[in-house]
């Protein structure tokens, strides 16, 4: 249908100078000022090349908040999906479906600050109510120290874990609720058991969804802030054996406790960041590509 | 209301493959025009192209005396009735009668006084408050149909209007729909796959097939003097029967062997077909409608040289007749059937049944599986095609352009055209 | 992991094989038959109602969780950790008294409604022209933007807000709830953009060559027949856009530094910082329960359609 070009640009336009102004013209910006050693706003800068980045390979603190965001990625993601398959699973055939998917589903939707608030009350050593209820059922022996330093990683990762599992659950209920039926049945018929349904039906119809999910993982998981950075912190800075890239980046650029504001190392780590992911959702979309099934 | 005139159309997609190709038609003025032709023979295309809905490669597209092809849609003043209806969910019947009025800016009292005409005509005034959603299959066809005649538009595209409606409807929707046309008297362009639809509502029938017009023509001048084979057997339910036979002479005259019986060629005949002659001692594809085969029981008085005989190896009863499936009988020679197969060809039955030919007879013939049967041909009625170039063996049927068919041509009979060279 | 589809296998063949009454075990084949079945059967059994429990620890945990927040808001300070678990006798509204002056919260919820509202609005009135031409048409560059677009969806934050707070800086937007929403909607409208081309991809074509035949054109075409068919496609968009939007914490932390400007995820965030100079616990848990009222009325009323949104849309 005919359409003149200015229809066009009327309908496009806004969102694509929106995105230029605020979206691509960022982007650059920070690939250029991770080459500077941009101090603040009055300072001046100049350009240092990679510094920042040789800087970056050889930073501990940096090293160390790696590690914690690949701990988050893969211990973390592991217990996400596989709880998740096994909610999917008993959720399928389960009474009182939609309320218990609505419930699990609700950390999603909740202020990472009041899931921290929340989590830290419930795991608060002296208060907390986890080792109240330890006390109370007489288990008093369990009773850990949830927030100093040999538990606080693990407190972290469990909350994790807490808050995304409902949505990763409802996410795969999503995909099964779109197999048909009849494939099922079919199955059934041909006496296949419920494990070669699970891995030659479920499984496979469900795969792009699955693919989906660990993407959505992926990008949660390397740019993880807001639960951690209020939780760990309890409103200050976070402890620090928790720092994943992305709250070190925000420490490195705004966090007027650090002395000295680095923009152009923190764009570094923004640049790494965007990397990691992009390169992530590459291989994942790769390990996860095959033809699309129709059903 | 305007005739619309297509010059040497084609549509070729982006990707090669063309759609259509070299149309010419004619759509006089106020003439019901139906194209019909299987799936993907390009009549949707051809209509959409009228419609300003896809782009026309080449050629010229004229409504009333004017050039349309870079008019958009919005801008030809035609209406148009989609094979599901694709009325607006969201709004009211009657808002979805009016819209196109409130685009054109029609004023309000004028509207709504158009609206409740067009709602009185195909009875939908007890719903006008209703949303398409609220309609049976029916009444949503008579909102699309509501929506193309309010307007008073040049002239009315119709795509397959009636292919989501159950039989029966189908069967009513088809006369209201001849009805409200006569009625109007606009022009219309009508595009179906189903040959009954064409042949009862149009009185300009266009067969296309493959991205090209077979044949243009009243539909009886379609269905007594098909042009090639491909509108022989695809015009006429239950199908043409289409057979190798040879043309044999028999003493001075010519004879068609079939199957152990002789048909003689009569005067009659020789006079429709002038040109059988030079066929004789080969091959040709004879055509034989069902009907014009009678069980001789029930056939009235012959004459010599018109019966087949055939071994009835299904019989199957509907009512008002029987149709008859018959085969060469054993030990006589056999004979090879053609059909027409998905892609629009043409060719030797691929399938056991090769030899079977349906006869549809008197109901209360006694015929029963297994017995022979003496069949009487109707000479006068059989068809003849060249089985190198499929075109129908005549010589006594003037060609014409196809398209120069005018408006109410069935006087003149059979004013058959022959097919573009391919 | 293999121990765990092991356990959905067995739990799911006892649920075939005692609820649903078939006779699958003929098919199923001799393994399944004999007293060995039996004792197998009663194995799966327990797995099954492990996992089932399982279930429900999660859900009732987190619903306690939930209410012992909402309980404790109204319990004095005194009590509220010597007896966590019990049930205060006359609800105390103190506590949100001392959250809404003390700690500002006011604003707070004032400014969030402000900046949610208007961002969400501005995202879909931006966001849905351009998805309907992505949707629909053919033009040049629209490949390119479509990728550009996708790619822009799995961009973290971190990569745009240096650069965007150097340059308010030096023009003066920093604490500027305005400059805060020209962010967010730049930040949502690769996602929203997305989500909306899926869904208008899913309209029936017909109605715009419907539309056209009527002699309607483009604009009218779109605001008339499309927009309002997209309906439930924009409100999906924009209850997930809200929701996000009213839980952001790293641009809000960045660029609304003035406890004026602060939105509900500082003012808590700050709320709980508070806490280890001047204990007010059930204040905080009164802000926490301000702040999550909105939502959770929203998901109580809504939970189908945006855990639908939320998941098909990120599904694509």
């Amino acid at each position: 249908m005919q359409r003149s070009r200015w229809t066009t640009l009327l309908f496009v336009g806004p969102a694509v100078l929106w995105l230029a102004v605020f979206f691509g013209a960022p982007v650059v910006a920070t690939l250029w000022v991770s080459l500077t050693d941009e101090q603040g706003v009055d300072e001046d800068s100049k350009f240092i090349g990679l510094a920042n980045y040789t800087r970056l390979l050889k930073d501990p603190y940096f090293i160390d908040t790696f590690w914690v965001m690949l701990k988050i990625l893969f211990i973390g993601g592991a217990a996400v999906f596989a709880i998740s398959f096994l909610f999917m699973t008993i959720l399928r055939e389960m009474r009182f479906k939609r309320f218990a998917r609505a419930v699990m589903f609700a950390p999603y939707i909740v202020i990472p600050v009041a899931l921290a608030i929340l989590w830290g009350v419930l795991l608060n050593p002296q208060t907390g109510l986890l080792n109240s209820f330890l006390d109370l059922v007489g288990a008093g022996a369990l009773k850990r120290v949830w927030l100093g330093p040999d538990w606080i990683f693990t407190s972290v990762v469990i909350g994790l874990i807490w808050l995304s599992t409902g949505f990763y659950t409802t996410l795969l209920c999503a995909g099964v609720d779109r197999i048909p039926a009849h494939y099922y049945e079919a199955a059934e018929l041909e006496g296949a058991s419920r494990w070669h349904q699970f891995v030659r039906v479920t499984i496979p119809m469900t795969w792009d969804v699955i693919g989906t999910a660990a993407v959505l993982w992926v990008i949660g998981a390397i740019n993880t802030f807001g639960f951690i950075f209020a939780f760990s912190g309890a409103g200050a800075t976070p402890d620090k054996r928790t720092w994943t890239p992305a709250i070190y980046l925000y420490l490195e650029t705004f966090d007027p406790l650090n002395g000295s504001l680095s923009y152009g190392y923190g764009c570094a780590i923004a640049v790494m960041l965007m990397l990691l992911v992009a390169v992530s959702v590459a291989l994942i979309r790769r390990a996860f590509r095959r033809e699309a099934v129709q059903f | 209301m305007s005739a619309i005139e297509l010059r040497d159309v084609v549509k070729t997609y982006p990707d090669g493959t063309s759609a259509v190709t070299g149309i010419d038609l004619t759509v006089p003025d106020g003439s019901f025009t139906v194209l019909v032709g299987p799936s993907g023979c390009g009549k949707s295309t051809l209509l959409r192209m009228v419609a300003g809905l896809e782009e026309i490669t080449g050629g010229e597209v004229r409504i009333g005396d004017t050039p349309v092809n870079k008019t958009a849609a919005a801008d030809r003043n035609l209406a148009m009735v989609f094979q599901n209806y694709a009325l607006y969910p969201h709004m009211t019947v009657a808002d979805n009668i009016a819209f196109g009025m409130r685009a054109r800016k029609v004023p309000k009292p004028e509207r709504e006084k158009r609206t409740r005409e067009a709602a009185e005509i195909l009875g939908l005034t007890p719903f006008l408050d209703r949303r398409p959603a609220n309609l049976s299959g029916g009444q949503r066809q008579r909102v699309a149909m509501g929506r193309a005649i309010v307007r008073s538009p040049e002239a009315f595209l119709m795509d397959e209007p009636l292919s989501n409606l159950d039989a029966k409807l189908r069967v009513q929707m088809r006369a209201e729909i001849s009805l409200i046309q006569r009625r109007t008297g606009t022009t219309t362009l009508y595009v179906t796959h189903d040959q009954t639809e064409a042949m009862t509502m149009g009185d300009q029938v266009v067969v296309m097939s493959k991205g090209r017009i077979r044949q243009v023509g009243s539909p009886t001048s379609l269905y007594d003097a098909p042009a090639d084979l491909f509108v022989a057997s695809f015009i006429g339910a239950p199908p043409m029967n289409l057979v190798r036979a040879e043309l044999v002479r028999d003493g001075d005259a010519l004879a068609v062997a079939l199957g152990g019986s002789r048909l003689t060629v009569t005067p009659e005949v020789l006079a429709r077909h002038p040109d059988l002659p030079s066929y004789a001692g080969r091959e040709v594809v004879v055509g034989i409608r069902p009907e014009h085969l009678q069980d001789e029981e029930f056939a009235g008085p012959g004459r010599e040289g018109d019966l087949l005989r055939a071994e009835v190896r299904l019989r199957e009863d509907l009512g008002r007749e029987v149709s008859l499936l018959v085969n060469p009988v054993p030990g006589s020679s056999s004979w090879s059937r053609l059909v027409l197969d998905d892609s629009a060809t043409v060719e030797d039955d691929p399938t056991g049944a090769a030899a079977t030919l349906t006869a549809t007879v008197h109901q209360r013939t006694r015929l029963r599986d297994g017995d022979v049967a003496s069949l009487r041909v109707s000479l006068p009625e059989l068809h003849f095609f060249d089985p190198s170039t499929s075109l129908a063996i005549s010589g006594s049927t003037p060609g014409s352009v196809p398209g120069a068919a005018t408006h109410g041509a069935e006087a003149s009979s059979p004013d058959s055209t022959t097919p573009q060279p391919a | 992991m293999r121990a765990l589809t092991a356990l959905t296998k067995e739990t799911e063949a006892s649920v075939s094989t005692t609820q649903l009454e078939k006779p699958v075990d003929a098919v199923r084949g001799p393994a399944r038959e004999g007293p060995r079945s039996r004792a197998r059967r009663s194995v799966t059994d327990v797995a099954f109602f492990a996992g089932r429990l399982f279930v429900w620890v999660w859900v009732v945990g987190t619903l306690i969780l939930g209410l012992w927040l909402v309980v404790a808001s109204f319990k004095d300070e005194a009590t509220v950790f010597t007896s966590p678990w019990s049930v205060p006798t006359s609800p105390r509204v103190q506590s949100y008294v001392d959250a809404v002056q003390l700690f500002n919260l006011t604003d707070a919820f004032l400014n969030t409604v402000f900046v949610v509202s208007v961002s969400t609005m501005l995202v879909v009135a931006v966001s849905a022209p351009c998805a309907y031409a992505l949707a629909r048409w053919k033009f040049r560059g629209s490949g390119t933007l479509t990728f550009v677009l996708a790619a822009a969806v799995g961009v973290p934050v971190q990569v745009l807000f240096v650069p965007i707070y150097l340059a308010y800086s030096k023009i003066g937007m920093i604490n500027s709830l305005w400059g805060v929403i020209l962010i967010y909607v730049g930040m949502n409208i690769p996602f929203t953009t997305f989500l909306l081309v899926s869904f208008f991809r899913s309209l029936p074509g017909e109605l715009e060559e419907a539309a056209a035949m009527d002699g309607s054109k483009t604009l009218r075409t779109f605001f008339t027949v499309m927009l309002p068919l997209a309906r439930p496609g924009l409100s999906t968009a924009a209850i997930i856009t809200a929701i996000g939007l009213w839980n952001e914490f790293l641009i809000a932390l960045t660029f609304l530094g003035d406890d004026k400007k602060y939105t509900l995820t500082i003012g808590l965030l700050n709320l709980y910082g508070n806490m280890r100079y001047n204990t007010n616990w059930t204040a905080l848990f009164a802000g926490v329960v301000i702040s999550l009222l909105p939502l959770l009325v929203l998901y109580a009323w809504l939970s189908n359609k945006i855990i639908e949104g939320l998941t098909l849309g990120s599904g694509k």
